[in-house]
Order: C-alpha cells, then sequence, then structure tokens
C-alpha cells in the first residue's frame, strides 16, 4: 500500500504537472496553424456578387452611374481599387462625370473616400509612383504621379484637367459645412 | 458508488482533471475577456503611446501642411497630449467593439486645430480669414486621421476569442463544467475530507496549465508575431497588453497553485493527525490487552 505522502504527491503534483504539460504540447503541435493566423492582416470582406454592371462603351458618356469602368492600381506603393462611373457604392472609387477618355488625350478624374477600398492607399503615394489605369474594354494607361496638392474643392479640380492626366481626389471633410461639402487632395499624374 | 473502490478514485481523478481543463479555459476567457473588453484598459495602453502619436502626427502635418494659408507651425502647435489622449481613449472605445478607428468626423479634433491655429496666427500677426481657417482646421483633421486612422483585424483569432459575446458564454459554461464537476467529487467522497486531495488535482493542474502555456508563449515570441491593425504603433499598444495578460496569466496561474498546495497540505496534515490518533489509539488499544493480559494471566496462574 502506498505511503500517505506518496500518494499525496502523485496526486497533487505529479499528475497536475502531467495534465498541464500534455496540455502545452497539444498547444504547441497547433501552434504553426495558430501563429498564422495571428500574423493575417486585416482586408476589406469581399463581396460575392458584384454590384456593379460591366457594359462594352467607346466614351465615358454611355456610362449610367454604377457601371464598370475599370481598376487603378500600383505595385510602388501597393495600392488598388475598382472605379465604378459616377458609384453610389462605398465600396468603390468614382469616375467623375466631367472625364474624358485617355484614348482621346482626355482627363480621368477619379473621386474616393478615405478608405481601405477607394484611395486610402494613396496617402503612401509619393511623386513619381506609377499608376496603372487599366480600363474595361479598352487598354492600360500607366501614369506618373507629378503632384501633389491639398486643400482643393470641386472648382479646382475642374481647372487642374489638361490632356493625358488622370486626377486622383481623396475627399475630406469641410467642417463648415460637414457632410454637404468636401475638400479634396489631389493627386496628379500624367500618362507615361 | 463506494469512495474507496478503485472505480471510485479513478472517476474522481478524471473529474477533478476535466475540471482543471474547464477552470483554465473559463478564467482564460474571464481573465483575458474582462481585461481586453474594457476600454479604459486598452486605454491605458494606447496613451502610454499619446508622445510616439503626437511625434507621428506633428511629422505628418509639418509634411503635408505646407503651401496652406498658416504656416506648418500653426499646424504643429495645435495639439496637445490632452488632444491626443481624448483621441486615443475614443480608438480604445471602438477598439473593444470591432470598430474600425476613424477621426474624419472628429468635431473635438476640427475645433482644437481651428482655436490652436487661431492663437499661433494672432500670436504671431498672421492675418487669416475664417474661412482660411476652416480650411487649415479640416486639412490638420485630415492628415491627423491619416496617422490615427485604421482597420480592425477581424480575422486576428484573440479578438474573437476574448471580445465575442458568444464565445464569452462559453467561457461561463466551463465555469459552471468546473463548479459540477467538483460538486460530483464532494457527493461521490460522500463529504468526506479526502476531495481536497482532488480539489488540489484541479487547481494545480489548472494553475500550471496557465504557467506552462504563457511561458510557452512568451518563449517562443507569439506576440511579436500578431497584427491587430495597420498601425504599428497601435499594434504595439496592443502586444503591450496582451503581454501584460500573458502576466496576469501567470499570475492567476501561481495563485491556483499556492490555492492547490494549500488544499494539498490541510489534506495531508488532516490524515497524517488522523493516522496519528489511530496510531495512539491502537497503541492504547494494545497497552489495555497487555495488561489485561498480564492480569488474567496473574490471576489464573
Amino acid at each position: 500500500m502506498k505511503s500517505l505522502k506518496l500518494t499525496h504527491i502523485i496526486r497533487g503534483i505529479v499528475i497536475p504537472i502531467i495534465v498541464a504539460l500534455v496540455f502545452s504540447a497539444a498547444l504547441f503541435a497547433v501552434e504553426p496553424m495558430f501563429a498564422e493566423t495571428m500574423k493575417t492582416i486585416y482586408t476589406a470582406p469581399s463581396s460575392q456578387k458584384n454590384d456593379y454592371e460591366r457594359v462594352k462603351y467607346n466614351s465615358f458618356k454611355e456610362l449610367k452611374t454604377d457601371n464598370a469602368v475599370g481598376y487603378l492600381s500600383s505595385s510602388d506603393f501597393k495600392f488598388s481599387t475598382n472605379v465604378l462611373y459616377s458609384s453610389s457604392q462605398a465600396k468603390y472609387s468614382s469616375l467623375g462625370t466631367l472625364s474624358t477618355e485617355p484614348w482621346n488625350e482626355g482627363c480621368a478624374v477619379v473621386y474616393g473616400k478615405y478608405v481601405y477600398s477607394q484611395l486610402r492607399f494613396l496617402d503612401n503615394a509619393n511623386i513619381g509612383d506609377s499608376v496603372t489605369f487599366d480600363i474595361y474594354n479598352h487598354e492600360k494607361y500607366t501614369y506618373k504621379i507629378k503632384k501633389i496638392i491639398n486643400n482643393q474643392t470641386e472648382d479646382d479640380i475642374k481647372s487642374l484637367r489638361t490632356s493625358n492626366t488622370l486626377l486622383m481626389c481623396v475627399e475630406y471633410n469641410d467642417f463648415s459645412n460637414l457632410g454637404s461639402s468636401y475638400f479634396y487632395t489631389v493627386y496628379v499624374a500624367e500618362m507615361v | 458508488m463506494g469512495t474507496d473502490t478503485a472505480s471510485a478514485r479513478f472517476f474522481c481523478n478524471l473529474l477533478a482533471i476535466i475540471s482543471a481543463l474547464l477552470i483554465a479555459f473559463s478564467c482564460f476567457g474571464l481573465v483575458g475577456s474582462g481585461l481586453m473588453k474594457s476600454s479604459s484598459y486598452i486605454a491605458s495602453k494606447f496613451i502610454e503611446y499619446d508622445e510616439e502619436m503626437l511625434r507621428a502626427v506633428n511629422a505628418e502635418l509639418d509634411k503635408e501642411c505646407s503651401n496652406m494659408p498658416a504656416p506648418a507651425g500653426a499646424f504643429t502647435s495645435a495639439l496637445d497630449k490632452e488632444d491626443i489622449d481624448n483621441a486615443l481613449t475614443r480608438a480604445a472605445e471602438n477598439l473593444v467593439l470591432c470598430y474600425d478607428i476613424d477621426f474624419s468626423d472628429s468635431r473635438d479634433l476640427y475645433d482644437s486645430f481651428y482655436n490652436g491655429i487661431e492663437e499661433y496666427c494672432s500670436k504671431n500677426s498672421v492675418g487669416i480669414s475664417s474661412a482660411e481657417l476652416n480650411q487649415c482646421a479640416s486639412l490638420g483633421v485630415k492628415v491627423t486621421n491619416e496617422v490615427l486612422s485604421t482597420g480592425i483585424s477581424r480575422k486576428t483569432q484573440i479578438f474573437q476569442l476574448l471580445i465575442g459575446n458568444s464565445v464569452a458564454m462559453g467561457f461561463v459554461y466551463c465555469a459552471a463544467g468546473a463548479v459540477v464537476c467538483l460538486v460530483l467529487i464532494n457527493l461521490i467522497n460522500k463529504r468526506r475530507h479526502k476531495k481536497y486531495s482532488y480539489y488540489s488535482l484541479a487547481f494545480n493542474g489548472a494553475g500550471l496549465i496557465y504557467i506552462f502555456g504563457a511561458l510557452l508563449v512568451k518563449f517562443k515570441n507569439y506576440v511579436d508575431g500578431f497584427t491587430f491593425c495597420r498601425s504599428a504603433l497601435y499594434d504595439a499598444a496592443l502586444k503591450d497588453a496582451v503581454n501584460s495578460i500573458i502576466n496576469a496569466y501567470i499570475i492567476v496561474g501561481i495563485a491556483f497553485v499556492v490555492f492547490g498546495l494549500i488544499m494539498l497540505v490541510y489534506n495531508f496534515k488532516y490524515y497524517e493527525r488522523r493516522k496519528k490518533e489511530m496510531n495512539e489509539t491502537d497503541a492504547i488499544n494494545n497497552q489495555m490487552k497487555k495488561e489485561f493480559l498480564e492480569h488474567y494471566n496473574k490471576k489464573h496462574r
């Protein structure tokens, strides 16, 4: 028969140590999966269904609200956003109705909010970085950022339009008229 | 079921091991969830980085706010630590609810910029209209938001574990399960003192799971690999919070082990005393028996 002391040591110390070691070893076994998940960074949730329409067009004027225009991206500062014509969708950037076609030496004006699915990553952009505008049913056009201008209004943007340019306009609040008026930081890029 | 049978002992040991795991799970959730759900706790961790955050905001203001009606110095002097602390407190409140952190509509920041720039301009005799002040303050909020705002990683498991209400209920069920196991051990042992040795197994087991688990996490530097959001400073503050929680688990683990050992020693002393008393009774009985036999033999010789 085991002594009283030995019984207590086994039950109160040895078994708990074995339990804790087995449990820790189990944690150790699942560690690679656990650690990998911990490194996962937030990405915008992907939509199962596209809530925009792709139509073939030769002129921006043929497009209607929420028609797909194309895709803006840059490998220089890890940026990408879908662009819809005059988008009403919160998760896409919007091509302004005053835009003219790049294949007609026009000026594309893209508006977006400071959110990850729109133009947020532009704050990593520097002068000289390249941006590609991949236009649905047409070609890809590459631009280089030449200027970054803060504190612009809609009227200022109209006057910034020149041929073969892309204006990427990030809106921010005009607090004197909160919710209905905006200022813009405009990234002026010229076609390469 | 008898308390001294092998099957009863096996069943009690099994219940004690199960309750050790349940105690470990439930306290893991209750301690972690309590701290992570407390916005004031997260805010205190964020506020430890307020000076760095203010420096980062001012560096960005200095870079972006040139060519404005107010000089760059007006922007960089507009915010003080209190403004940043208020913003960080709001950030913590959003974070514990798993909301993205965004200050683009912050009227408080706008007012701080407006008043700060106005004060700077009047002190330095810089002429500025109210429309220009509005432009400058709006840009100040925009630039500050670029530094302070961030998306939150909802995929990060620690948040799902510690903040989600459905999972928090799981921790409550674990606690209830642990109590049921301890009650069953008590009943199987017919409320006798022996139950404390099984309780000791449960608490020592739970405590050692915490200690071994936390040390494993520390030695493997898991926390360094965590990414909660895109802001490096928020990430650093949250890693501090997680490290503090891990330290709290070690303290809880030590407390459980001490509690378990006290019960073990208490139980051991009880049975040692009982054994001693039984030995003494046996000795008295033997002595009496011996004396009786001697007396009997003398009488009948």
